[in-house]
């Protein structure tokens, strides 16, 4: 019985490990979309991922980006009607509900009635929702991707009290906004290479499909991305 | 104003948002996935002390119940308490 205990603790760890090579890159930018800070979304993150990691055995199919995903927004919510609203980031002066709609509804692509099950909302109230943010980030001037500071600091670029900035990180142009640093603390030497990962690891749980999708480039602090909002 | 959303038919508002929303994603730690499993083997690990602990504890109330049934044996009729009428 231990023997098989140790066997499945083995294929668990190697299945998770693919499975976040594989969708880690793209949690991480859902999560980060939602808190706009990246401290709190590798929390929450990491989080959303122990929770999924212990439901592992007990997933029977289902597919596990999911589970994380559904994970995430759970918490957010919870964190963030405890705590104050965060701010800044792409979805700035959006509360915490209506970030878990767009992001959902939008970046993530689920059906409305998914997103409106998972948020315990009426699917009405989700459209309405997502139409009134849509406007709202359309109507206003929003900033740039990589903006995850406040609204004060944002007024003197690179002054972010907590970020430093490496050479490397600033693009030719001056950015809109102050970046994420890109200049990772020496315990973390770069992120996991998230392209070539996605597209080598054979997932278990269908983490694969999610390397087709769009921007899967590793590096936050480069220029906006083509299809960005004009400035 | 809630007009519902067609499937197969992208709103051009909507996917002027999506495209705001894309892009780079950010550096991912390369310790996630440990420190993920680890916090999670310990929830695993925590779930299977604590039910195994409920099961001891019903197999003790069992035995428990075993015991006191076979010490006061409910079923048999019980023993005359008081004197028979004619005296010792």
């Amino acid at each position: 019985m231990r023997k098989r205990r140790a066997e499945r603790d083995r294929r668990r760890s190697q299945e998770f490990d693919a499975f976040v090579a594989g969708a880690a890159g793209r949690l991480l930018h859902t999560a980060t979309l939602l808190t706009a800070d990246l401290h709190a979304a590798e929390r929450l993150l990491t989080a959303a991922l122990a929770r999924t990691y212990a439901r592992w055995d007990r997933l029977r199919g289902e597919d596990p980006y999911d589970v994380a995903r559904q994970e995430l927004a759970t918490r957010f919510a919870r964190a963030a009607w405890r705590r104050r609203h965060p701010h800044g980031g792409v979805l700035d002066g959006l509360t915490p509900r209506e970030r878990l709609v767009v992001v959902l509804r939008l970046y993530e692509g689920v059906a409305e009635e998914q997103t409106a099950a998972q948020l315990g909302l009426d699917e009405d109230r989700v459209r309405a929702i997502c139409h009134r943010s849509v406007a709202l980030l359309r109507s206003t001037p929003r900033p740039a991707l990589g903006a995850s500071v406040p609204a004060a600091a944002r007024a003197a670029p690179g002054s972010a009290p907590w970020r430093t900035e490496s050479p490397a990180a600033l693009s030719p142009s001056p950015p809109p906004a102050p970046r994420l640093a890109t200049d990772p603390p020496p315990a973390r030497p770069g992120g996991l290479p998230a392209g070539p990962a996605r597209a080598g690891a054979g997932n278990a749980g269908g983490g694969g499909d999610h390397g087709a999708g769009p921007g899967s480039r590793s590096a936050y602090g480069r220029p906006p991305a083509p299809g960005g909002p004009p400035p | 104003m809630s007009l519902p959303d067609l499937p197969g038919v992208p709103d051009p508002k909507q996917e002027a948002v999506r495209r705001m929303l894309d892009g780079p994603h950010p550096p991912v730690p390369p310790d996630l996935a440990a420190r993920a499993a680890a916090r999670g083997g310990r929830a695993l690990a925590r779930r299977r002390f604590l039910r195994s602990l409920l099961a001891v504890t019903v197999a003790a109330a069992g035995v428990a119940l075993l015991l006191w049934l076979l010490v006061t044996q409910p079923w048999a009729a019980p023993e005359t308490t008081s004197p028979p009428i004619g005296g010792l």
